[in-house]
């Protein structure tokens, strides 16, 4: 399986002469693989600038007064960890990276449909992120990542259209890959590869476009109209001039809580990879997986009210969406059980990737089942703006879209560089991450649960120990997540070549060089078989010739 | 999973799918009738606006009929200068879903405007 050297003609491979030169072909490629590779440096950047906001605003709680900044400096903390993690990390993390690099590689095809729309929506990437790093700068914006009216459109004196500006322009970052993606899938599959015989990473990033090119718009124009209010005083949201606020929770929750599944679906894809290669065994459930991802991005667009609770809303429309919250739990729950179904009387190996995918179904659920919580009026009225729900979006969004991408960059990896990660590294720190984020925000469910408010940088004092152990478990969180930094670029200088397909896996990917060739395969790949058809006595025949010392 | 084919195009164009260049053509024609009746549609609005007042329409019916002409341009650009009458049918779909969606948001947030105050909250205690 593993090879002595890498292949000579890869996408990492120029010829072209001088610095500059080099340069030149990194920013203006065309290479699908190339631009997920600027993505990974770009929005990894971004991680670790989300991550430094996160510190300062867990150093600030660990006690109870407000003795480290103001609560002004505060407000401006963790609108700067949320508006960064949210639009220029956990919505186009999967996407970018691993979607850019996996999409075209997986069906069989050259590249994306449009190379170059695919470029742009990284430069349009970048310039958002300036933009809004510019607003940091600049002494920083205090709305929160929701920009809640009348607050940003009239109040506010921080600086809210930079902010928006560098989202609004990140949209069109998003929608270019979604575009791309949309038109891939459906025009570019290699001879064979039929509708059902796509891996579940495409189907999950079908469905995660099809919710980034029709809700994307809207959030736009909803951020353009409080930049149009703030600055020529039209009255859409502010009262006082005949608008309503309650108008900008809609419009920006149609948007946003469907943003939540661009963040989940494609880990929801990555997952379905992982579990079935590490357990040697074909899905369990195909379709339902594939249609039920449709199912939560269709769902996912009728249920944005359940954000609004105490806004105002109507009791009736509550009722309703409180209704249809409770149905994206059947889609969510299909994949679960069919995950844990696969995994039953699979050959499981616990590698690092694999160790990503465990940890991901385990805080998934406690996440997804305290949106149902969540989802039931009388509940959220009790902990609406505390700190559960801070544990609950995180639970999702850091234990499954971050696990998720770990997992993801850890099974891929090989195939991107052509080289094997230290892997005892690799499981500590996949140990380290899942104990360090239990221990971060596991505490906050109790905090909430015992009325300790979201944004307030003090608190009373009883509710310190619980604050001290979450801050104790980001420190830890920390570790985890720079640990793979470090052995992931050592990977880089030392790791051993990993060959074509280091897991034994199924899928086009696996049959290509690791790293792939320029163009991704020499000769178009004909599908003739189903994704994951690993053979029926796969598991067996690996449990057999177990022995110790064998890799788990 | 897959054996490969050296014959064939790397292109690898979808399995299943249909030929693309099977598109119908809008004539040069067609696009300044469209230009002219959008033209007219554009008056026909400034002039109801000045006449409904005449008539002794109330502000609702304007409304009405100002939606309903700003409706048909905005068909008549979608289905010609967009080119969704001769895209193929996924193309006419997504096209289709986009309106579902905005559909959904405009009568969602509508009936939550209009079930506001339904029942009518208890006043204070006595």
């Amino acid at each position: 399986m593993a090879t002595t050297a890498l292949p000579q003609s890869t996408y990492l491979h120029d010829d072209t002469p001088g610095l500059w030169a080099w340069i030149k072909s990194w920013l203006f490629t065309v290479d699908h693989k190339r631009i997920a590779i600027l993505y990974l440096l770009s929005i990894n950047f971004f991680f670790l600038l989300g991550g430094l906001a996160a510190t300062v605003v867990r150093i600030e709680l660990v006690t109870p007064q407000g003795d480290l900044m103001s609560s002004d400096v505060y407000n401006r903390a963790f609108t700067l960890h949320g508006v960064i993690m949210v639009f220029f990390f956990l919505i186009p993390v999967i996407p970018s990276v691993l979607g850019n690099f996996l999409v075209p590689l997986m069906i069989g095809a050259r590249d994306l449909a449009f190379p170059r729309i695919n470029l742009l929506s990284w430069y349009l990437y970048m310039f958002g992120g300036i933009f809004a790093l510019s607003a940091a700068v600049l002494g920083g914006v205090d709305t929160g990542w929701t920009f809640y009216t009348p607050f940003s459109s009239t109040y506010s004196n921080s600086n809210v259209i930079l902010t928006i500006a560098g989202a609004f322009i990140m949209g069109f970052s998003s929608i270019a890959t979604g575009l791309n993606f949309i038109v891939t899938i459906h025009k570019m599959r290699a001879p064979g590869m039929t509708w059902f015989r796509l891996p579940l990473f495409i189907w999950s990033h079908y469905a995660t476009s099809l919710i980034i090119v029709l809700a994307t718009p809207v959030v736009g124009i909803t951020l353009l109209l409080v930049a149009i209010e703030r600055i020529w005083g039209v009255g859409i949201f502010d009262p006082a001039l005949g608008g309503d606020p309650v108008l900008f929770q809609h419009l920006f929750w149609f948007y946003s809580h469907p943003a939540v599944y661009i963040m989940i679906l494609p880990g929801f894809g990555v997952i379905s990879e992982l579990i079935a290669t590490f357990s040697r065994k074909r899905i369990f459930g195909y379709e339902f997986i594939a249609f039920s991802s449709m199912a939560i991005a269709i769902l996912g667009f009728l249920v944005w009210g359940h954000h609004m609770f105490v806004s105002s809303q109507s009791v009736y429309a509550s009722l309703i969406f409180s209704f249809i919250t409770m149905l994206v739990a059947i889609p969510s729950a299909i994949k679960v059980f069919n995950w844990t179904a696969t995994l039953y009387k699979g050959s499981i190996s616990y590698r690092t990737p694999m160790l990503y995918a465990l940890g991901f179904i385990g805080l998934f659920v406690i996440g997804g089942l305290t949106g149902i919580f969540l989802g039931v009026v009388a509940v959220d009225i009790h902990v609406t703006d505390t700190y559960f729900v801070v544990a609950h979006f995180h639970y999702v969004m850091v234990g499954g879209t971050i696990m998720a991408y770990l997992g993801g960059l850890h099974y891929w990896w090989p195939k991107m560089t052509g080289r094997m990660y230290n892997e005892v590294w690799g499981g500590i720190s996949a140990l380290i991450v899942f104990v360090g984020f239990n221990m971060t925000f596991f505490p906050q469910f109790v905090l909430g649960y015992l009325g300790m408010p979201r944004r307030y940088h003090v608190y009373p004092e009883e509710f310190q120990i619980l604050h001290v152990l979450s801050t104790a478990g980001a420190s830890i969180l920390a570790i985890g997540f720079i640990i793979p930094i470090i052995y992931l670029m050592g990977s880089l200088i030392a790791g051993k070549p990993a060959g074509d397909n280091p897991w034994d896996a199924t899928g086009l990917e696996w049959q290509t060089s690791s790293p792939p060739p320029t163009h991704n395969f020499h000769e178009t790949p004909i599908v003739t078989t189903e994704a994951y058809a690993y053979p029926p006595e796969a598991a067996e025949l690996d449990a057999r010739s177990w022995r110790p010392g064998s890799p788990l | 999973m897959a054996t490969t084919n050296p014959t064939h195009s790397a292109d690898g164009h979808g399995a299943g799918t249909h030929d693309e260049h099977a598109h119908g053509h809008i004539g040069r024609g067609t696009y300044f009738r469209v230009f002219g009746a959008l033209m007219v549609l554009m008056i026909l609005t400034v002039v109801a606006f000045y006449v409904e007042p005449l008539l002794g329409f109330n502000r609702l019916v304007g409304v009405i009929i100002a939606m309903a002409i700003a409706c048909t341009k905005t068909a008549l650009i979608v289905l010609y200068f967009m080119h969704i009458k001769i895209s193929e049918r996924i193309t006419q779909l997504y096209a289709a879903a986009s309106f579902v969606g905005f559909a959904l948001l405009v009568i969602i947030v509508m009936i939550d405007y209009f079930a506001r105050g339904w029942p009518p909250a208890p006043g204070p205690l006595p």
